[in-house]
């Protein structure tokens, strides 16, 4: 039998440590500072600074050596979302002045203006919400709010639904493989692979909901309802106080921009 | 937990009218090791999860007759305390992970995890199944991309480490190799030595004649032989149960015809040998 060094087993004993700030965080604190941030740009209301946030986050994402996984997602979710957004409301967007008419569409300076904001608003609100999946583990997530009084049946629902995402597209990889090996063509047009692909998803579903069955009998075989307080092999290290400050910064600085924004609306 | 009685148990699955169970009488008792014999489908998984108090709690259906654990009846148990209680290691390696664990080391944990043991003692526990079963190189890989022979050790290994008082196992070498297979049962015979109770439901009939004490033959819902492995493996008529003796028994059937009776139907290879031997010097 091969020994092994049991070193990063005992590691389970200290506080979980990357090595890098962002990625060392509380969760909750990335959710807090990430959900100012983004919330801001809809109080700020100006595409300069929803951009500016875009950008921020990239430079995050790439300060947490997370700069591939966040522009992957990043790029095909956000930009081409924001850009058909965009597009969508500078065609059909009344205004003053007509910069370019073409039968329904009709270019204006208003509807560019609106345009740009949403576009600037879905990139920055979506940036943050991938950003945040990318800089946090979900099992430190969950473990934080079990902490703060959400039940072990819940943060098991939300982990075990992120890895429902992974279990799919796998079990969908082997059903389309073996439709393959069957003979059905399952390359070529966008047409050729919708055909292929729609008449597995009856058996995707099921198989997925016969597995959720097995798999919570599986739970409960790991004593997962035991009537006692569980515990835990994660161990978060205690906020930092700089941390604390600068969740207590971008609170301050959110809580100002509603402020005056409720402010300007009453004037 | 000592003992486990069910009295004229039956029980049949929701929307059908054949019972999957039929007058099941048989009493399990503490540290003897059962094994569950029978052809497919004659209702072995089915008993295990009525063992195991999955039945009626999350399987529904018609359920009649007495299930007593402790003399205690199922219907007035803690169902969460039987989690505890009694280990259920199942058929299919595939969906008994988790996946909410990124590596083999914290998937065995998880178990003691939520039965609160101290991180320190989890450890410990931990690293001692993974050296016991031999999958320590496993430790730090992710559960979800082993192959089914190495989740069937893992899914083994995460129940063990509870350390339950009775252990219900359903095919835990179907994804094994000899190898593989011979490990596990020697691991189940040494708990067996701890004085905990094993019902293991398994078609290898060498490895049931091998190492269990008692074995049960089902067929159509009924236990149709209860006896020592001895006396039910060494019975003529185990066939007509749809079960295929062990290979010693075979191979003494074999001398039988041939001319060449043994002193008495061996069900080991070591038995066989022996009677063989005794034969030979006669």
């Amino acid at each position: 039998m091969r020994k092994l060094d049991w070193t990063f087993a005992r590691e389970y004993l200290k506080p979980r440590h990357k090595g890098n700030f962002i990625l060392d965080m509380n969760p909750v604190s990335k959710a807090n500072i990430l959900l100012a941030a983004a919330l801001s740009a809809f109080f700020i209301f100006n595409y300069y600074y929803a951009f500016a946030l875009s950008l921020g986050f990239i430079g995050i994402a790439a300060a947490a050596k997370r700069f591939k996984p966040f522009i992957s997602i990043y790029w095909k979710i956000a930009v081409c979302f924001a850009s058909l957004l965009f597009l969508v409301r500078a065609a059909f967007t009344n205004g003053t002045e007509v910069f370019f008419q073409l039968g329904g569409i009709h270019v204006t300076p208003e509807g560019i203006h609106l345009g740009l904001i949403s576009a600037a608003l879905v990139m920055e609100f979506s940036g943050a919400f991938i950003l945040f999946i990318q800089i946090t583990e979900m099992e430190e997530l969950v473990y934080m709010l079990e902490k703060k009084g959400m039940s072990h049946t819940f943060s098991y629902i939300i982990l075990s639904a992120f890895q429902t995402i992974t279990d799919l597209s796998q079990s969908a990889k082997t059903i389309m493989d073996s439709q393959r090996c069957r003979g059905i063509e399952t390359e070529g047009g966008i047409r050729k692979r919708a055909q292929a692909f729609i008449p597995v998803l009856g058996p995707l579903v099921l198989g997925a909901i016969a597995n959720a069955e097995e798999k919570s009998i599986a739970m409960d075989a790991r004593a997962f309802s035991a009537p006692n307080e569980h515990s835990s092999l994660l161990i978060l290290r205690a906020v930092p106080l700089r941390e604390r400050i600068l969740v207590g910064v971008f609170d301050a600085v959110f809580l100002l921009l509603v402020i005056g924004r409720v402010i300007t609306w009453i004037q | 937990m000592d003992t486990i009685e069910l009295k004229h148990v039956r029980y049949a699955y929701p929307l059908t009218q054949k019972p999957v169970l039929d007058d099941i009488s048989v009493t399990f008792e503490k540290g003897t090791f059962y094994g569950v014999i029978g052809e497919n489908g004659s209702g072995k998984t089915t008993l295990c999860n009525l063992l195991r108090g999955l039945i009626p709690n999350f399987y529904k259906g018609e359920l009649s007759g007495d299930v007593l654990f402790d003399g205690v009846h199922l219907q007035d148990l803690d169902v969460d305390q039987l989690s505890v209680s009694i280990g259920y290691v199942f058929q299919n390696p595939f969906t008994q992970i988790s996946g909410v664990k990124k590596t083999v080391f914290e998937e065995v944990a998880l178990g003691l995890e939520n039965l609160g043991v101290s991180p320190q003692e989890i450890i410990e526990r931990v690293i001692r199944v993974l050296e016991l079963l031999e999958i320590t190189h496993l430790a730090q890989k992710n559960p979800t991309e082993l192959s089914g022979g190495q989740r069937q050790r893992v899914a083994f290994a995460s129940i063990i480490v509870m350390d339950p008082d009775i252990l219900v196992i359903d095919e835990p070498t179907s994804q094994l190799d000899p190898a593989g297979s011979m490990k596990v049962f020697s691991i189940i015979d040494q708990l067996k030595k701890q004085n905990k109770t094993i019902i293991l439901v398994e078609h290898k009939m060498n490895m049931i004649a091998a190492y269990c004490d008692i074995v049960l033959v089902m067929r159509d819902g009924k236990i149709v032989k209860n006896g020592t492995a001895q006396a039910v493996l060494s019975d003529a008529a185990l066939a007509e149960a749809g079960v295929q003796p062990p290979e010693a028994a075979l191979l003494a059937y074999d001398l039988k015809a041939a001319g060449i009776p043994l002193e008495d139907i061996p069900i080991t290879a070591g038995e066989c040998c022996r009677l063989i031997r005794k034969r030979w010097e006669r």
